[in-house]
């Protein structure tokens, strides 16, 4: 959406945090795409790329690690949070997608002003 | 329980065995003693017998000499057919006399009973002879050749015991001319018989065929010259010339053992002879012996029998003493297993739950919190929205808490002084105490290093306290003592065993109600709680038990209702210094291009362990399979500097895979990650040669300072 601030691509499996992150992220102005799973995802980020990439790390298909590896390898300018309820290395983990090149990760349930302050870190604060 | 049964039945057979070995052997025993007492009663028997028969023939013998040696003096004198003619040679009678003493004198009657001639002048002898028994005999034609007459007393006092022997004069079936008598010394016979050692009970008798006693030696009875009739005797001799054979005597009227033979020649019978009380003397004494010695014997062999059961019986219990003791022990460790496997269970149970359901309150807390954002002060919905929160949140923090318990593992690792942690707690629980309440803490000097997360370590210490502190109620005295303990050898306490080293003990004592077994058995189960609703989670204890145990230390707890509970905490105890300085630089520890053989059967986790090692300067050879693993191994083993492998894996698991691989190198270090750690794991990979082993899930600095620590000590 030409015009708004940085675009961001939100990917999780379940459509409550999904919606919850997009909700976030558009109240605070920056423009929101969303995606239930990997494959609808690196789709979208073949259509248009976003600056953005907020991703869950355990989900069906691919799932974020899989998605971290793909955009590390034809999309390395898009910046990447991942989130997740694990730390341990179990493959979908904070560790993991720390390992694999996520610039964040963040532990679920995720809390608004940690994502909020992460998002500005990385694609700049809202409303500049 | 069959086994049982089986020992039981096995018990009672061998001593069943014992004693009927026993009893057998008694038996014999004895039955021995009385087949010998037998043997030697009838061999007594047959060789006293023996002896009477061969005394009797030869005395039969020796009688028949003497007799027929006066009988052919009269058959001589009987030749001359008149008394006048034998009253004539009575003076060459006299000579003959010398050759045979047994004679007293010769006498020759007249046809009148008068004496015609004598050997002796002897003066009742001149009396008449008519009525005497021979001459009567001879006169009247009833003795057929030779007369013995009864034995009767005579001589010149009338004293001495005498028969005689006696032929006819005259012409064969002529006219009688009187008689030709033989007085006999019955002294000669007894003489020879006394001559004879009888022993006690024995005796000799000299008999007419019709049972009168000539003589008999002894004869404390007075039985000469009176009839004794025996019809075994009789009949025996009548029929076989002799008698050999137990009878009863009719002078002594007792059971007596006999052996009897006619005189050769004359009407007599000469027998010899004991009473069975002196035929069996000897053998009595004998079987008395056999007997003495049967009873002691046999004495002997229960005495040794009893012994042996005794003793059996001894080492049975002793035995199912131990069995039961070692019953027992193995019931009080599997019981703790299945308590640590249940813990384990449940807390990842309430874990995953936990951690979907955070997620829900995620998004529960993020949609209230913007409805209470954009609502406006005044509008009711404002309220709804802040209750919805401060419920959400309330949620929110039991859930922390059951992930707290069921991540305990995330915790960090690093050195700990546990001596300022507990100071720093017990200053906390000071100010929360009530007034009757006292705290006596006992903390050491120096640093008391351990292991652990500094928030974790504080979280034992106030949930011990606090648990504690709500048991006293509102007075009591909590004591605290935290000091160095060192454990010698493997010891096994309420829950966990403790492997030797060193630890740091804390001890935390109140002395509340206490508690009962039962209570005790499940205080550290998650949701386990003896407090009101709402008040406790069941969660403090869960945790604390989760923390030491993560940490290789171990839990005691002693209590009882009414003395109070005491929860002593044995956690490591390191060496500080060197650690704490490597902590100190925080950095990861690299590695330096060695090749790491990376084994698990989930193929995601191989690819991202291979990555971590990748970044951390190592370099990772992954496998899925732990077969085609060790194949690879085995084609270069050289190649490879160390090993990381899971347990639970199909076909090969981590403790065998170890095995084979340490089997082709031996100084290859393998790391073994596990989800579950106890004491039977520990010690397989032990045995396999594992180097280290790491709990699941595995954060990448555990990966990154586990394989520094085993290349470091494998170089």
């Amino acid at each position: 959406m030409p015009g708004r601030l940085a675009d961001v691509l939100v990917i999780d499996d379940d459509e409550i945090m999904r919606d919850l992150v997009a909700d976030w992220l558009e109240a605070a102005g920056y423009g929101v795409r969303k995606a239930a799973d990997g494959a609808v995802a690196l789709a979208e980020v073949e259509r248009a790329e976003p600056a953005l990439v907020v991703t869950d790390m355990c989900m069906p298909g691919p799932g974020g690690g899989g998605i971290i590896r793909s955009l590390q390898q034809d999309h390395p300018a898009i910046a990447i949070i991942a989130m997740s309820g694990y730390f341990s290395l179990s493959g979908c983990s904070a560790d993991d997608a720390l390992a694999l090149g996520a610039a964040r990760a963040l532990a679920k349930p995720v809390k608004r002003g940690e994502i909020m302050q992460a998002v500005a870190d990385l694609v700049g604060p809202p409303g500049r | 329980m069959p086994a049982g049964a089986r020992a039981a039945a096995s018990r009672i057979t061998l001593r069943g065995a014992l004693i009927a070995l026993g009893v057998l052997l008694v038996v014999i025993n004895v039955g021995a003693a009385i087949w010998d007492a037998r043997a030697e009663r009838d061999r007594t028997e047959r060789r006293a017998l023996r002896d009477l028969s061969n005394l009797t023939s030869l005395l039969a013998e020796q009688t028949a000499a003497a007799l027929e040696s006066v009988d052919l003096v009269l058959r001589d004198v009987a030749r001359e057919r008149t008394a006048a003619k034998a009253a004539a040679i009575t003076p060459r009678l006299r000579d003959e006399m010398v050759r045979i003493p047994q004679v007293a004198a010769f006498l020759v009657v007249d046809p009148n009973g008068r004496v015609a001639g004598r050997t002796n002048e002897t003066p009742n002898i001149d009396k008449g002879f008519a009525e005497r028994s021979f001459f009567v005999a001879h006169r009247d034609g009833r003795a057929g050749g030779l007369f013995l007459s009864e034995p009767y007393q005579g001589g010149p006092e009338s004293t001495k015991w005498r028969f005689v022997m006696s032929r006819r004069l005259g012409e064969p079936g002529g006219a009688f001319n009187g008689v030709i008598a033989a007085v006999m010394e019955l002294e000669t016979f007894n003489r020879l018989y006394r001559a004879i050692d009888l022993g006690e009970g024995g005796f000799i008798t000299l008999r007419s065929q019709e049972g009168i006693i000539i003589t008999r030696v002894p004869d404390p009875m007075g039985a000469r010259g009176r009839p004794f009739a025996n019809p075994d005797i009789e009949a025996g001799i009548s029929r076989e010339g002799r008698f050999d054979g137990w009878t009863t005597s009719p002078i002594l009227n007792e059971r007596v053992l006999v052996a009897a033979s006619a005189v050769r020649g004359f009407s007599l019978h000469i027998l010899s002879g004991a009473t069975e009380r002196a035929v069996f003397a000897a053998w009595r004494d004998e079987a008395s012996r056999i007997a003495l010695r049967a009873l002691l014997t046999s004495a002997a062999m229960l005495l040794l029998i009893a012994l042996a059961a005794w003793g059996l019986t001894q080492r049975e219990r002793a035995l199912e003493r131990e069995r039961k003791l070692a019953d027992a022990e193995r019931g009080r460790l599997g019981e703790r297993l299945r308590q640590a496997e249940k813990m384990e269970a449940v807390g990842r149970l309430a874990g995953g739950i936990a951690h979907d359901f955070n997620n829900i309150l995620g998004g529960i807390l993020g949609y209230a919190e913007m409805l209470f954002e954009q609502t406006a002060e005044a509008s009711p919905l404002k309220r709804y929205a802040r209750n919805v929160l401060t419920a959400a949140n309330r949620a929110r923090g039991l859930v922390d808490q059951i992930l707290a318990y069921s991540r305990s593992q995330r915790g960090k690792r690093v050195p700990v002084d546990f001596g300022r942690i507990a100071a720093e707690t017990l200053e906390l629980i000071r100010g929360s105490l009530k007034p009757g309440m006292h705290l006596e803490g006992k903390l050491p000097a120096t640093p008391v290093f351990v292991v652990g997360d500094p928030t974790q370590l504080h979280q034992i210490l106030m949930n011990l306290c606090t648990n504690a502190i709500q048991a006293m109620g509102e007075h009591g005295t909590l004591r605290i003592a935290l000091e160095t303990a060192d454990s010698g050898a493997e010891r096994a306490l309420a829950h966990g065993t403790l492997q030797p080293g060193p630890y740091a003990r804390l001890t935390i004592e109140d002395d509340g109600p206490g508690m009962d077994e039962a209570t005790i058995a499940r205080i550290f189960e998650p949701f386990f709680t003896t407090k009101e609703t709402g008040k406790g989670t069941g969660l403090g204890l869960s945790l604390v038990y989760g923390i030491v145990t993560d940490s290789g230390g171990g839990i005691d707890v002693a209590s009882a209702v009414g003395r109070g509970s005491t929860f002593t905490i044995y956690l490591p105890r390191v060496d500080a210094v060197v650690e704490a300085a490597d902590e100190k630089e925080g950095l990861t520890p690299r590695g330096n291009g060695e090749r790491v053989l990376v084994v698990d059967d989930e193929e995601q986790l191989v690819a991202v362990t291979a990555e971590v090692l990748q970044r951390l300067g190592y370099e990772p050879v992954g496998f899925s399979d732990s077969r085609a693993a060790l194949a690879a191994f085995e084609s270069a083993p050289e190649r490879f500097d160390a090993a990381i492998t899971d347990e639970v894996m199909p076909q090969l698991t981590g403790t065998e895979l170890a095995a084979l691989l340490r089997r082709r190198r031996s100084d290859l270090p393998i790391v073994l990650v596990s989800g579950y750690l106890g004491p039977m794991l520990a010690a397989r990979a032990h045995g396999a040669g594992v180097t280290r082993i790491l709990k699941k899930p595995v954060q990448s600095r555990e990966i990154a300072e586990a394989l520094a620590h085993v290349l470091r000590r494998a170089a």
